[in-house]
């Protein structure tokens, strides 16, 4: 059973729905007790960087997060402030992240567009990763204020660029992150969760 | 690139969907449930669904057909009624609901814009603001609970709402909404260049030709399209639609 994290204002009813229509037997999680023991974890992300980590503190997930995922070698999908919660930290708070990447999160140099970031843009694949197996639609719908800005380093999988590039999607061992929502982005996000579950 | 969106805008009424005529005669088009399929089935950039007579209503919102619609839903999904307190707003988005989007409570209390983006962070709050012309044609906010025109200048008010944490901004027109008499482009003017957040701009859209013409607009990232999606010819008839690939002339 796939485990999905619930936790605060967590939006996981659109995650849940994939998983149903995709077949897929998951767990709700919104405590330690609660892991299955598949190993494949995604961790969804609604609400500002601080309300997220705090409520991950709070319900005891952040710390067995980090002993499944680095000690059991458990596979986790981060979406969105998902995704950024596994860097050291980010300039919309001062909560501390997973630290899983040693880098952080910063906000959109709003000069030239607007921002929050919001719309379907495309998505340039940089590195070989199974999350983007037979994906034929590359635009994807985003919603976010701050990103992973360093696109050269090994763990950025691919790219977006809207006011400059950003990792638009990172990998490093069995931690997986999409700054896009991928429940929400018809075939070719269903795709991505199903690679996720299968080839991650 | 970013691709600029065209949404449609759905008015719910109970568990039913209407349409309005510049937000009166409210008529029912049909089951939400079915509306949301086709609008899978076409593959639409984002939905946003207003509870139209919530915010005139004590009750609680509509959770149990919010819930519907959002586990129909493969697209990101505005709510939009009768919000004005934080545990409304977290029951919708453990529901499946991507943005919010508050009318009545932000004109009454800016500080609940302030206190929903920092929990929940701008990119899912929307800010709708309400335009209608008064007696002698000029443009004022407008108070739908209250039926009341407004003293406050837009350009403030949307500034304000901007400062205090709004991620987005829909523009409607009400003295044109539902009238499918055509896009009143002058309401462009009330956008000004330094506003940072993605603007929608909504009513009287009547076709594919205005929706490009006004994403042409720099200050413009999305628009809304209520009848024009929902009603085909002079009679009325309910037939869902929307712009295709092929007539979408613009890419940001």
């Amino acid at each position: 059973m796939i485990n999905i994290i619930k936790s605060g204002v967590g939006n996981i009813g659109s995650i849940v729905r994939v998983l149903e229509d995709l077949d897929y037997e998951y767990k709700i999680v919104n405590k330690p007790q609660d892991f299955s023991n598949t190993k494949k974890i995604i961790l969804p992300g609604v609400g500002s960087y601080d309300s997220f980590i705090n409520s991950l503190i709070q319900n005891k997930l952040l710390e067995e997060i980090k002993y499944l995922v680095l000690k059991e070698k458990y596979s986790i999908l981060g979406i969105c402030v998902g995704m950024q919660s596994f860097f050291l930290n980010s300039e919309e708070g001062s909560s501390i992240g997973f630290g899983f990447i040693d880098d952080k999160c910063k906000k959109f140099k709003n000069n030239t567009k607007k921002v929050p970031h919001i719309g379907w843009n495309k998505v340039n694949i940089k590195k070989k990763s199974n999350l983007f197996n037979d994906i034929k639609n590359n635009y994807f719908y985003f919603a976010h204020s701050y990103a992973v800005f360093e696109t050269d380093k090994e763990f950025t999988t691919s790219t977006t660029n809207y006011i400059e590039d950003f990792a638009s999607a990172i990998s490093q061992n069995n931690i997986y992150g999409v700054q896009f929502h991928p429940e929400k982005s018809f075939d070719q996000g269903k795709q991505i969760i199903k690679n996720f579950i299968e080839k991650c | 690139m970013l691709k600029k969106r065209v949404i449609p805008i759905l008015q719910l009424n109970d568990d039913e969907l209407v349409k309005s005529i510049k937000y009166k005669n409210h008529k029912y088009v049909g089951d939400p449930i079915n509306v949301v399929r086709i609008f899978n089935e076409i593959q639409v950039d984002e939905i946003i669904l207003l509870d139209v007579f919530q915010s005139k209503k004590s009750l609680d919102l509509n959770y149990e057909i919010i819930k519907d619609i959002a586990d129909e839903c493969r697209m990101p999904f505005t709510y939009g009624g009768g919000i004005k307190n934080l545990d409304q707003v977290e029951k919708l988005f453990s529901l499946g609901v991507e943005k919010i989007s508050i009318n009545t409570s932000a004109l009454e209390n800016h500080e609940f814009i302030k206190t929903l983006s920092k929990v929940f962070g701008s990119q899912s709050i929307v800010v709708s603001v309400d335009i209608k012309k008064d007696f002698f044609g000029k443009r004022k906010l407008y108070n739908w609970k209250k039926n009341k025109m407004l003293s406050e200048d837009i350009q403030d008010q949307i500034r304000k709402y901007v400062e205090f944490g709004a991620g987005e901004i829909l523009i409607n027109d009400v003295s044109n909404e539902g009238s499918l008499s055509g896009f009143d482009f002058s309401m462009l003017e009330l956008i000004e260049k330094k506003i940072n957040v993605p603007i929608i701009v909504n009513g009287g859209i009547n076709s594919y030709e205005q929706i490009n013409k006004i994403l042409q607009n720099d200050n413009v990232d999305a628009v809304g399209v209520g009848a024009f999606f929902i009603y085909y010819g002079p009679h009325r008839a309910v037939l869902i639609s929307y712009i295709q690939e092929e007539e979408r002339k613009i890419i940001k």
